[in-house]
């Protein structure tokens, strides 16, 4: 059973928590307005587009590593060349959703060591240097 | 539970089954030879999916992910559980690509909801912290084998956990406040106990876990799953933190919900950087679902949330049903 204590004491709420709040927060919001935007870009043809819409309905049968080698596209990053496209811009935004925790972790370590928790602070460590290794382009799978 | 109510609860699940089943049979065998050709093909002929204009599918994405959005509110389920199977199942997408849009809409999901969890203290990141180190390494691992195994085995596998799942639902209990008469060693070293206020009863509760090896080691196949299928991972992430390592069930699902911002991150970057993303699949998707939500965050009030979580179960069901038959190509 949970331990029930006074009803008047004081919770606080603590910094980093605050702190990976606030950067979720704005960066969500952040992410998905990027998304929208270029989302609109894409399908109303302000920036031409690497795969034009009216022929991705003839690919997204393929598996992903297919579609990558049918549209000339290598796996990882090969993207960022492209950002002229309009459908490629829409990678920024959903790139920056996932990236939104690395940055938030980022931002409460410091934090983590400097209330004690010494352990979870060197997870948390680990934890970004995981998210980085799958963020990488190292990793990725398919035939 | 009474005999009464476990054996109502059986007579409900069979009397579902049946009516899916039913259902499956009406649609796939008994209708006219044209309507079922037309279903086939839509379902798994690229030609016929080329037949409409390429505008209809994310129009139809978009409904039907804001239906999705409101009946996951309503029904308390992550959207991701249910996006995966009815998406993979009900159009023409290869599954590599709903597996990722599932990804980002749970992540979407538990980014919106991490703030105000966390400054109301819900969201725990000394439990989350070290939980998620594992998941998320899981999850990983989950993905890369989900894009190197053939399609109709993953198609297969997610079908079996779909109908898990419903069982789950189905049977598993939740416990507002679990026994943990000793924190264990290694929940202390972690400093894994937090405070919170039950706004209901204005109540002040010191929590603490325990069993946190053996939860860890469960994060390890609940991670893999994650990644594996895209679902997000709720429906494990919960009753794993409330009934094995005894958090409260508010601070357990707040902090899955929290989690499930940091599995799926690493299990979408494996997606991402395989080629799994088409912005015509993912955008609407998100924006279906986010709308749907809010909407069904409105409708909370009014809906009788028992009767939506047999919607849901039903849905399920159906879909995981769809997932092992298109699996097994039938």
């Amino acid at each position: 059973m949970a331990q029930r204590l006074d009803p008047n004491t004081q919770i606080e709420v603590p910094p980093e928590a605050i702190i990976y709040a606030k950067i979720l927060k704005y960066g969500s919001l952040i992410g998905i307005g990027t998304m929208l935007v270029t989302f609109l870009i894409y399908i109303l043809g302000v920036l031409p587009a690497y795969v034009p819409p009216a022929q991705i309905p003839q690919l997204w049968h393929l598996t992903a590593y297919d579609f990558l080698h049918h549209i000339h596209l290598k796996s990882g990053w090969d993207w960022v060349h492209f950002l002229g496209y309009g459908d490629m811009l829409n990678y920024v935004g959903i790139i920056f959703l996932a990236g939104l925790t690395i940055i938030g972790y980022l931002a409460i370590i410091p934090f983590l060591f400097s209330s004690g928790a010494r352990a979870v602070g060197i997870i948390a460590i680990f934890e970004v240097l995981i998210l980085l290794l799958a963020a990488s382009g190292f990793l990725h799978a398919g035939h | 539970m009474g005999i009464r109510s476990r054996k109502f609860k059986w007579a409900v699940g069979i009397f579902l089954f049946l009516v899916v089943a039913g259902l499956y049979y009406s649609w796939g065998q008994a209708s006219p030879q044209e309507a079922k050709e037309a279903v086939a093909s839509v379902m798994d002929n690229a030609a016929a999916a080329t037949s409409k204009p390429w505008w209809f599918w994310p129009i139809a994405l978009f409904i039907t992910t804001f239906l999705i959005g409101i009946v996951a509110v309503l029904g308390g389920v992550g959207g991701g559980v249910l996006f995966v199977p009815i998406v993979s199942g009900f159009y023409p997408f290869n599954l590599d690509f709903v597996r990722a849009a599932g990804l980002l809409v749970a992540l979407s999901g538990a980014l919106a909801a991490g703030p105000g969890l966390l400054m109301r203290n819900l969201a725990s990141l000394r439990l989350a912290i070290p939980v998620a180190l594992i998941a998320s390494t899981a999850a990983i691992v989950g993905a890369m084998i989900g894009l190197t195994l053939p399609r109709n085995i993953v198609q297969i596998l997610l079908g079996a956990t779909i109908l898990f799942i419903v069982a789950l639902m189905f049977f598993s209990k939740k416990s507002e406040f679990p026994k943990v008469k000793k924190p264990d060693a290694l929940g202390q070293a972690l400093g894994i106990y937090g405070i919170y206020r039950e706004e209901s009863t204005g109540e002040v509760y010191k929590w603490y876990v325990h069993r946190t090896p053996l939860g860890l080691a469960l994060f390890v196949i609940i991670g893999v799953m994650a990644g594996m299928f895209g679902l997000g991972a709720g429906w494990a992430n919960i009753p794993v933190l409330n009934l094995l390592m005894g958090a409260p069930i508010k601070i357990a699902v707040a902090t899955s919900k929290f989690l499930l911002s940091i599995t799926d991150t690493s299990a979408a970057w494996i997606y991402i950087n395989s080629g799994g993303i088409i912005p015509l699949i993912v955008i609407p998707s998100l924006v279906g679902i986010m709308l749907g939500s809010f909407i069904g965050v409105q409708l909370l009030a009014v809906a009788r949330p028992a009767i939506v979580r047999w919607i849901v179960i039903v849905m399920l069901l159906f879909a995981g049903v769809r997932a092992i038959l298109k699996g097994l190509g039938i």
